[in-house]
C-alpha cells in the first residue's frame, strides 16, 4: 500500500480523530480512537451547547479543545455567541447556563488533548516507518 | 455513585487510547494488560486521593 504524505496524514488526523491511523493502515487503533475521541468531543459539544468551542466564553480552554480540528471549525461559526449577554444585561436565571456545561467543556478538552497524542503517534509512525513494520496492525 | 461510575468509565476509555498511542515497542505486555494496569494505577490513585481529601474535610468539620 502506498504511504500517504505526512501533511495529509496530520491534517486528516487533526480534522477527524482516528482517520490518521486508519490511513496509516492501523485499523484497530484507528477505530478505537475514532469511536472514543469523537464520542467525547460530540458529547462535550452537545452538553455545553457548543460553548466549549467558543473563544469568547473560553479563551484559554479553547486551545486544549483545539487538538481536535472540529473545535476550530465550531469556533469559526461560534453558535454559542447567542448566549452572550451584551451591555447591561446580566444572568437572571442560573438555568440560562447549560446544566452540564462544565462536564461538556471538560470532555472537549480531554478529546483535544488525547487527539494531540494520537496526532504525534501518527507523525511518529510515518517518520519511523521501521517501527510501523515491527508493530502488529 | 453515578459520578464515580462516570469517572471510572472515562478513565478506562482514556487508558485504552493513551496506552494504544504511547506504547514503546520494547514493551512485551499485551495492550489489554497494559491498559488495565494504567487504568488501575490512575483510577485507583485518584480515588485514594479523593478519599484522603474527603476524610480530611470530615475531620475538620
Amino acid at each position: 500500500m502506498k504511504q500517504k504524505s505526512l501533511p495529509y496524514l496530520a491534517v486528516a488526523a487533526w480534522l477527524l480523530p482516528g482517520s490518521g491511523h486508519l490511513l496509516s493502515d492501523r485499523k484497530k487503533t484507528g477505530l478505537t480512537i475514532l469511536v472514543v475521541v469523537n464520542l467525547f468531543w460530540i458529547c462535550g459539544m452537545l452538553l455545553s451547547e457548543f460553548e466549549a468551542g467558543s473563544r469568547l466564553f473560553h479563551p484559554w480552554l479553547f486551545w486544549t479543545g483545539a487538538g481536535c480540528g472540529g473545535t476550530a471549525v465550531v469556533s469559526f461559526f461560534d453558535p454559542a455567541v447567542q448566549h452572550s449577554l451584551s451591555g447591561m444585561q446580566s444572568v437572571r436565571h442560573y438555568q440560562d447556563v447549560p446544566r452540564w456545561n462544565d462536564l461538556g467543556v471538560l470532555l472537549v478538552c480531554i478529546a483535544g488533548l488525547l487527539n494531540v497524542l494520537c496526532l504525534l503517534d501518527v507523525i511518529d509512525l510515518r517518520i519511523n516507518s521501521s517501527r510501523r513494520s515491527k508493530e502488529k496492525r | 455513585m453515578t459520578k464515580l461510575l462516570i469517572f471510572l468509565l472515562l478513565t478506562a476509555m482514556i487508558s485504552v487510547i493513551h496506552v494504544s498511542v504511547t506504547r514503546i515497542e520494547e514493551r512485551k505486555l499485551p495492550l489489554k494488560k497494559e491498559a488495565t494496569r494504567y487504568f488501575l494505577s490512575v483510577g485507583g490513585g485518584i480515588v485514594i486521593l479523593a478519599l484522603i481529601v474527603q476524610l480530611l474535610s470530615m475531620s475538620f468539620q
